[in-house]
């Protein structure tokens, strides 16, 4: 061997040695790494947190088996995620760990927890970087991870990825902001999710000149709530020359239904006060707020006497679908002497004096009125109102998937105050939406600090993700028209504004017609449709008084009695009449036992939340006293008397002492 | 022979420096990841959803009778007798467990001896309900006594 041989591979050796030094660092760099993650930190203290809790042998043996490592939740059927949050969230299904500090505590129960953690994963609700195993990435608290996790206070927004109808259960905020969505009209605007049935409430705009006087709508368009402090119609902040242009617009489009013809000129003055009893006797406050009183779900007439000219009023609830064909006000049938007398309770009692005069002749100039089609369209009225023959289009942007949107993606304008955050983007834009930059179009609805959180919260649940068919729970939508000649009825007297049938309907009245037949007397309903008797006294929103013909109310009866009813409910029970031993029993179980009378009015004494109940044995069939008692929620979901879990005879009997309550008068057969 | 020594004992230098570094900064890296760990184990509890769901189903079920604010103030009140108790008492709160508060709204006043005006709720609402009413309740606020404030 030649002394170089030797000295070459004596550097080979050298080289060996060092290049597997080098790969043994390098190998050991992992572990290291792995030794000092945050989460065994957390880990650790989990250990310690248990181990000193620890209150059994078993629970000892436990604590002191606890392995560290990373813990995960594979959804293998929602798109195979993997949620490792559970690494060092390690107490959410731990009982033990109710009072421990974050990230131990015990998740809250809600419906898919603690049973369901395998099902549904942490990111699905809480969003997040699902993946990550340190806090800030898990978090999404990282550039480029476009679904940070969701503040804790819009978590219910997260229900509503799943379900998809407006009310959601034991999901309040989120119901509650899905509902202001529809109630505010956002959908006038902005294309987005569970819009597909949305209608608008808001008034057709035809024939204004004979309707109101330019200067109301002047001061209407510069500010709705000033007039009405109700109103949804949200300030739209219009410069006084687009206020200009846009009445003289408004005030040239012709009437749906002209009054030329309909209603004289020169009205005669009717009785205010015949009116103002009418008025109230019609309980019109069922629907519109009149001195703070009201149900809310129509205008508020203060100031309509000035507001609306007498002519128009006089036309209008004569027959409100002739002009307003969308409206959910009922035709009542009033005299022209009582439109003449309820016309003049409203010029005389419900206007204000400072109320605009009455109409001047008010020609405005073409160009003026070319110019305010224009603000019309630029302000995209035609989203809410209609005017015949014009088509509205929904100006905003596209909202679909507004709920998932990157940060990143968001337009801050001149809000450099705000948080770099979705959430935080969307209270500010629903709240002071002219405040990002100039010249945007948006109006102010004037949202408290609640709404602002519902509705933020029902935007962000709008992800537009794509979910599981088996996840998914789809709104329950329905389209029910009550057919025939009873169908037309329904129509006219509008019943369905505030009743449901099997589904359809508004939510006025907490009582639904589907089974009505099976549920009262033929004879107590011809005559309660003619008058209604108030079934709650208290309540503001009662069964209005729509001046029925016999025969009409006849036919609407006999109709519910033989075609709304439903077969699992009893009828009489008591064929025989009521055994008295029964009926003796369930007065006692009535006062002693269940303590109805801390809600019902019977014989004079007893609350006034529940309906009085002297009059069962007109109104009421006794079978369905009976099956009601047994579980009223099966009448309805939301039915406040609560289910007593009482027995058949219980039901049975408390149902033969309310069907043999001595009644006051004598059903009087015919009228 | 030397040279191959000097060789060997500065790789040994360089790898012991690479070691010491790559320790240091895992140990740094580790030290603000306690501080972190520290902030979030100390973070203040946040508003609960039990007590959102509770206010909601106490203001449809219970405020006719029990009053908004639980003051035993709510219109149907004035019909009782005996009147509903002021939920937001301080000593009322003390003297009951959740337990307590969960059994009569499930099982309604007549069971716990109280009266049986106070209507059983466990068939009408689920556990989980009737534990958002319990979270609820801890959440009411003592009615400033008249006169101060």
């Amino acid at each position: 061997m030649k002394p170089e041989d030797k000295l070459s591979s004596d550097r080979l050796w050298l080289w060996f040695a060092i290049v597997s030094v080098v790969f043994l660092v390098v190998l050991a760099i992992s572990p290291v790494k792995d030794y000092f993650r945050e989460y065994r930190h957390y880990q650790k203290e989990y250990q310690r947190r248990l181990l000193a809790n620890a209150g059994s042998s078993k629970q000892l043996k436990q604590a002191r088996g606890f392995a560290v490592g990373v813990r995960q939740i594979w959804l293998r059927d929602y798109e195979d995620r993997v949620d490792r949050c559970t690494t060092c969230h390690l107490g959410v299904d731990e009982p033990q760990m109710a009072n421990a500090p974050q990230p131990f505590r015990v998740h809250p129960v809600t419906p898919h927890t603690p049973q369901s953690f395998d099902r549904f994963g942490c990111v699905s609700c809480h969003r997040g970087q699902g993946r990550a195993t340190t806090r800030d990435e898990a978090h999404g608290n990282v550039a480029d991870w476009s679904s940070p996790l969701l503040p804790l206070e819009y978590t219910e927004a997260s229900c509503g990825t799943c379900h998809q109808g407006v009310k959601v259960p034991e999901a309040t905020q989120l119901s509650a902001g899905r509902a202001l969505i529809h109630k505010v009209g956002c959908y006038g605007c902005h294309k987005l999710a569970g819009g597909e049935n949305w209608q608008s409430l808001a008034p057709d705009l035809d024939g204004l000149a004979e309707k109101t006087t330019p200067g109301w709508l002047r001061a209407w368009l510069h500010d709705p709530r000033a007039l009405r402090p109700n109103t949804w119609m949200p300030s739209f902040r219009l410069s006084k020359d687009d206020i200009d242009a846009l009445v003289a617009y408004l005030w040239v489009q012709p009437p749906q239904r002209p009054l030329e013809g309909l209603v004289p000129k020169d009205l005669p003055e009717g009785d205010a006060d015949r009116g103002k009893t009418l008025f109230r006797e019609s309980r019109c406050i069922s629907c519109h707020t009149v001195e703070g009183r009201g149900n809310g779900s129509a205008p508020e007439l203060m100031g309509v006497g000035s507001s609306v000219n007498r002519r128009w009023l006089v036309g209008f609830v004569g027959d409100p679908q002739a002009f307003q064909p969308e409206t959910r006000m009922p035709r009542f049938e009033f005299s022209r002497q009582d439109l003449l007398d309820i016309s003049q309770y409203f010029s005389e009692e419900l206007s204000t004096v400072d109320g605009p005069a009455a109409g001047l002749p008010f020609h405005p100039p073409q160009t003026l009125v070319d110019r305010g089609a224009e603000v019309y369209q630029r302000y995209g009225c035609g989203g809410c109102h209609k005017i015949t023959g014009k088509h509205g289009s929904k100006i905003g942007p596209d909202l679909t998937g507004i709920g998932s949107k990157p940060a990143g993606l968001l337009d801050f304008g001149k809000r450099s105050d705000l948080p770099r955050r979705l959430p935080d983007w969307l209270a500010a834009k629903v709240t002071s939406p002219r405040s990002f930059r100039d010249g945007l179009k948006m109006p102010v609805f004037g949202f408290n600090a609640v709404q602002t959180r519902e509705i933020v919260t029902a935007l962000l649940s709008y992800t537009g993700e794509k979910i599981p068919e088996q996840y998914r729970v789809a709104a329950t939508i329905s389209h029910y028209s009550p057919p025939g000649q009873f169908g037309k009825l329904v129509r006219r007297f509008h019943c369905q504004s505030c009743h449901q049938i099997q589904g359809t309907g508004g939510d006025i009245s907490t009582a639904p017609l589907t089974a009505e037949g099976s549920k009262v007397k033929e004879d107590w309903l011809r005559q309660y449709l003619q008058v209604p008797t108030a079934i709650r006294p208290i309540l503001t929103d009662r069964m209005i008084v729509l001046g029925m013909k016999p025969d009409e109310a006849a036919f609407i009866a006999h109709f519910i009695k033989n075609v709304y009813v439903n077969d699992a409910i009893p009828g009489e029970i008591f064929p025989d009449g009521v055994p008295p031993e029964e009926a003796a029993r369930g007065k006692r179980l009535f006062f002693e036992r269940y303590g109805c009378q801390a809600c019902h009015e019977v014989q004079g004494s007893g609350g006034y939340y529940g309906p009085p109940l002297n009059d069962t044995p007109k109104k009421l069939v006794s079978g369905w006293v009976a099956w009601w008692l047994r579980d009223p929620q099966k009448w309805r979901a939301d039915v406040r008397c609560p289910n007593y879990g009482m027995d058949a005879t219980d039901a049975r009997d408390l149902a033969a002492y309310l069907v043999s309550l001595p009644t006051a008068t004598a059903p009087t057969g015919e009228d | 022979m030397q040279r191959s020594q000097t060789w060997l004992a500065l790789a040994g230098i360089v790898l012991l420096a690479g070691g010491v570094w790559l320790g240091q900064t895992a140990r740094a890296a580790s030290v603000p990841h306690d501080e972190t760990a520290k902030k979030a184990i100390e973070a203040p509890t946040p508003p609960s959803y039990g007590a959102l769901e509770g206010r909601a189903l106490f203001e449809y079920y219970c405020s006719t009778c029990h009053g908004k604010e639980g003051h035993g103030d709510g219109f149907n009140s004035y019909n009782l007798d005996p009147r509903p108790r002021d939920l937001s008492d301080p000593a009322f709160q003390a003297k009951r467990s959740d337990k307590d508060l969960a059994s009569v709204i499930r099982s309604g006043g007549g069971f716990a001896g109280l009266s049986n005006t106070m209507p059983p709720w466990g068939h009408t609402l689920n556990e989980r309900q009737i534990g958002y009413l319990v979270q609820f309740l801890r959440t009411l606020k003592a009615q400033p006594k008249d006169g101060t404030e």
